[in-house]
């Protein structure tokens, strides 16, 4: 593939991070790792932990996500992430905006020529 | 649990040192981001159940976890070490154990051992709560300090509560120390002083700085987050708000005891009894209110005055007979601070509290009774002490004198030298004694009356450093016949003072009398070695002699029936005799009764009761009590079923009571009705509740025989303010007090039921001079209180000149008149007194006695030299 291409990709990459793990996390909390295995399993997202975890930290900061902790009884202690009424609300502005960009570009194609 | 190998924490300590340094950057919680990672790669170590975890695993984890530019071997920063301590910048940690830490102690202790705070500004030590609370706060800043020098760990909870319950208490002390803390910066940049009022502040900060590292540190570890410091912190300031929660409602209820409305004032009497602070009370008392905000800030300062009243009615007890709330601080560097002790009532008309470091070194009673005569004369030398290190000090006392007693001597001590006083009118003695006194702190001591049968001694001033100051009083009384056979003698006694007393404490007597006595004093012996002399002498202790019900009796001689004395003072040589007189019958048609509803009055209700059933049946009978105001508890007029002895008998005194009130009902009830008595039984009334003009005036318009006759009896020695303030009128005679409550009680109701003789000596000038003047052998006090009688007649017929002029000339403290001894003839001139010839002054024994001595012992000698 060519440069231009991966850069492109990257900066898609990028723009759609913190749209996936809120998504992730809409329909129910997540523990960090699990979630990064659940974002890790998303084909062509390639996220690493390395990534995740900042920007879950940037997401709390932001008021976006909570973050808790719970003692496990299989080795250390989880921190559970769940959405705000904030990131809820977040969230489906970024849905409507996406949706809204899909259709537009989609619809492109559709033009008549000029 | 998997062992992880040093180089594996390196490693990892590495990786996320440098993820820290890239994430800073980019709007993530540093520490949060480190501290998620931390616990990522645990998990997966957890996952793969590794039994030793070593470099390499950990390596793959973290490139697994993503690519990290700075993340290949050799380009590392020097990691971490695993147990090497946090690097803090070293001047937090220093400035913390020296302002959160060190201060903090050093302010505490110079409080604990100086009160300087307490004793200037406001107690901010008043429990060992307060105590524990302020030192957790320096525990806590240690015990986190040390935490945080520490290597990355999971912050204990207890250290993390502790933390909040140092923010908390140092939080509450800053708040109360803020009015203090601009003045501590100005004192800090001026004089170099003033740190200790900023230690709250400092502890603040350093608590706070070390709550943010603990968080971090916490963070870094991996643990699950710390709970309950908001709880903890609101936790302990709740624990010191409630701690001072009753000081504020103390101070409120005072407040509100003064209210207009006798609801809310009757309420908040209630309050304070239930709730109240008596500590917090007995200090507004003395005026060491805790309202530092209010003085700075303005607002109702405190109100010593309505705080007396409230002590009063809450305790029962006036507040100067309880040591000044910091006396309990003297012990430390208290006294360094002495300077602060400061005497309120100095030249003033009322004994007040009680001042530190002033003592009765010692108290000697000489004394002759004669009964065969009627009267007995006292010197009483008192010397006080003044411990205190560098203030001088003004001794003052109430005495109670006995019955119709009356100050005829008063001697200062000056440079050894005996000084006798000056008798003048009150207000001249008493401006003489201020100027000299309190404006130009020489020797002075005065005394003037404070009520019937009470004088108010006071001297000043007493050297400090144990310096000390001796005085005389001469009192002449009559005896108190009490049937055909005995008559009875009661000593004059301190009710109220403003020095100490030690415990024990004995008052040195010596007493001489023709006539053994019948009953005398514990403690003291009886000496019948010299023919026709009975000597009787030792130590009588404070409590003995204090006690009210104490007196000793004499067989009367037949010669008291009727005894002639010239009067030496008169112009024309008169002849004052005075008679054994029997009382006529008594004819009441109303007796009120007003008990006062105090605390004091519980053990006194049952002989109070008991002693009711002999009350005479044919008068009316009206009984009020004086309780939070004033309620009439028996009437004969009522068809009630239950009788007074029980309804009394049931009566619950509580604090200290208000009786004006009771006085003003039941004085109307019994003054409806010709011959109405009343008849007030009381414990000590050192505060005046309310104004006594209502009842003044009725006494004045209705004084004398035209009033009903006012009986005060007194239940327990102790200042009567009322009838000190009512004294000039003579409106009240007090009913002596010979023995127990319920005898004294029934000997007044067998009189009033005509089951028992009253006795009384008159005295009165001999119209018929010639026949009198041969047989005018008595003694000269029989015309000194001739003399004072006649000064009360003329002064309750506002023949104010004439009383004056008597009193001077006889040598008499009255209500009129006082008695003032200077340093100076300067002095004396200066004030327009004359002090009094030492040959004119009454001595123990009498001149006359030693004239006869000396003679007899000259006859003797001659004797002996003719036999030879």
């Amino acid at each position: 593939m060519s440069e231009f291409f991966d850069n492109w990709i990257v900066q898609v990459r990028k723009g759609v991070l913190e749209l996936c793990i809120l998504r992730a996390l809409e329909n129910q909390e997540r523990y960090g790792y699990e979630l990064v295995k659940t974002l890790a399993s998303v084909p062509g997202l390639a996220l690493t932990e390395g990534t995740l975890y900042p920007l879950l930290s940037r997401l709390r900061v932001a008021g976006l996500v909570s973050a808790r902790l719970e003692e496990s009884t299989e080795g250390p202690a989880r921190k559970y992430y769940a959405l705000t009424k904030e990131g809820r609300r977040t969230l489906a502005d970024m849905n409507d905006f996406l949706d809204k960009l899909n259709q537009g570009t989609r619809s492109l194609h559709k033009l008549p020529s000029l | 649990m998997n062992n992880w190998t040093t180089t594996a924490h390196r490693t990892l300590e590495g990786y996320l040192e440098r993820n820290r340094l890239r994430v800073s950057s980019c709007g993530a919680d540093a520490d949060e981001v480190v501290a998620d990672l931390r616990r990522h790669v645990e998990q997966e170590v957890a996952a793969l159940r590794l039994p030793v975890v070593t470099h390499d695993d950990v390596q793959r984890i973290v490139r697994r976890i993503g690519p990290l530019p700075d993340d290949e071997p050799g380009e590392k920063p020097p990691p971490p070490q695993w147990n090497q301590p946090k690097k803090l910048p070293p001047l937090s940690t220093e400035l913390v154990m020296v302002f959160g830490i060190v201060l903090p102690v050093i302010t505490i202790a110079f409080e604990l051992a100086t009160h300087l705070c307490a004793g200037t500004f406001f107690d901010p030590l008043p429990t060992w709560m307060h105590v524990l609370l302020a030192a957790a706060v320096s525990a806590a800043n240690w015990l986190a300090w040390r935490e945080v020098r520490r290597p990355d760990r999971a912050v204990p909870d207890w250290l993390w509560l502790g933390n909040a319950v140092a923010c908390g208490v140092s939080l509450f002390y800053t708040a109360l120390y803020l009015p203090m803390m601009f003045f501590a910066v100005i004192g800090i940049f001026y004089f170099g002083l003033g740190l200790l009022p900023l230690a709250p502040v400092c502890a603040l900060s350093s608590a706070l700085w070390l709550r943010g590292e603990l968080k971090r540190q916490h963070r870094r570890s991996g643990k699950p987050g710390l709970r309950g410091w908001g709880w903890a912190m609101a936790g302990s300031l709740a624990l010191l708000l409630g701690l001072a929660l009753p000081a504020s409602l103390t101070r409120h209820w005072i407040d509100r005891s003064g209210s207009d409305s006798p609801e809310e004032a009757n309420s908040a009497i209630a309050n304070l009894r239930l709730w109240g602070s008596e500590s917090i009370l007995l200090m507004e008392c003395y005026g060491r209110g805790d309202r530092l905000w209010i003085e700075l800030f303005g607002g109702r300062r405190p109100n010593a005055e309505l705080a007396r009243k409230a002590y009063y009615r809450v305790t029962g007890k006036p507040f100067n007979s309880v040591a000044p709330p910091l006396s309990k601080y003297q012990r430390a560097g208290r006294d360094l601070f002495g300077e602060f002790d400061w005497d309120q009532g100095l030249g003033g008309e009322t004994v007040a509290g009680q001042v530190r470091g002033l003592s009765l070194a010692q108290s000697r009673f000489d004394g002759m009774c004669r009964p065969d005569e009627g009267w007995a004369y006292f010197e009483w030398i008192l010397e006080f002490r003044n411990d205190h290190e560098r203030s001088q000090r003004e001794a003052r006392a109430q005495i109670l004198l006995p019955p119709e007693g009356v100050v005829s001597r008063l001697t200062l001590w000056v440079n050894g030298e005996e000084r006798e006083a000056a008798f003048a009118g009150r207000a001249q003695v008493r401006e003489a004694y201020q100027k000299v006194a309190v404006q130009q702190r020489r020797d002075p001591v005065l005394v003037t009356t404070t009520g019937p049968d009470r004088v108010l001694v006071q001297c000043f001033p007493i050297p400090p450093n144990g310096g000390t100051m001796k005085i005389r009083l001469g009192i002449t009384a009559p005896l108190l016949v009490e049937n055909s056979n005995h008559a009875a003698l009661k000593l004059p006694r301190v009710i109220e003072r403003n020095f100490g007393v030690a415990s024990p404490f004995r008052h040195s007597l010596w007493l001489e009398a023709p006539e053994p006595a019948s009953v005398v004093l514990n403690g003291l012996t009886v000496d019948r070695s010299k023919p026709g002399k009975t000597g009787i002498h030792g130590e009588v202790a404070d409590a003995v002699l204090g006690s009210v019900d104490v007196a000793m009796r004499f067989a009367i001689s037949p010669r008291l029936q009727t005894v002639r004395a010239l009067d030496k003072r008169s112009n024309d040589g008169a002849v004052i005799v005075q008679t054994l007189e029997q009382g006529s019958p008594v004819f009441l048609s109303r007796i009120a009764i007003v008990l006062d509803g105090s605390e004091d009055m519980n053990e006194f209700f049952p002989s109070v009761a008991r002693a009711l059933n002999g009350v005479p049946a044919k008068p009316e009978l009206g009984v009020w009590l004086a309780q939070d105001g004033v309620r009439q508890i028996y009437s004969s007029e009522w068809r009630s079923s239950e009788r007074v002895s029980e309804i009394v008998g049931k009566l619950r005194g509580v604090g200290g009571q208000d009786d004006v009130p009771a006085l003003l009902q039941a004085w109307e009830w019994a003054a409806a009705k010709a011959d109405g008595t009343l008849l007030w039984i009381h414990g000590p009334q050192p505060v005046v509740l309310s104004g006594l003009e209502s009842l003044r005036q009725r006494l004045e318009w209705r004084a004398g025989r035209d009033g009903p006759l006012i009986l005060d009896l007194a239940t327990r020695s102790g200042p009567n303010r009322i009838t000190e303030q009512l004294g000039t009128l003579d409106a009240f005679t007090a009913w002596p007090r010979l023995g127990d409550l319920h005898g004294d009680l029934e000997r007044l109701f067998a009189i009033w039921s005509g089951r028992r003789q009253e006795y009384r000596l008159a005295r009165a000038v001999d119209r018929e001079a010639a026949a009198g003047k041969a047989s005018a052998t008595a003694s000269s006090h029989i015309v000194r209180l001739w003399a004072a009688e006649r000064v009360r007649a003329l002064t309750k017929s506002r023949q104010v000149a004439e009383a004056l002029k008597l009193a001077a000339r006889y040598q008499l403290v009255t209500a009129i008149s006082g008695a003032v001894v200077l340093e100076t003839q300067q002095q004396y001139q200066a004030a327009g007194l004359t002090p009094v010839e030492a040959a004119s002054v009454p001595t123990v024994p009498e001149p006359g006695t030693w004239i006869l001595l000396m003679l007899g012992l000259a006859a003797l000698a001659f004797k002996w030299r003719k036999r030879k």
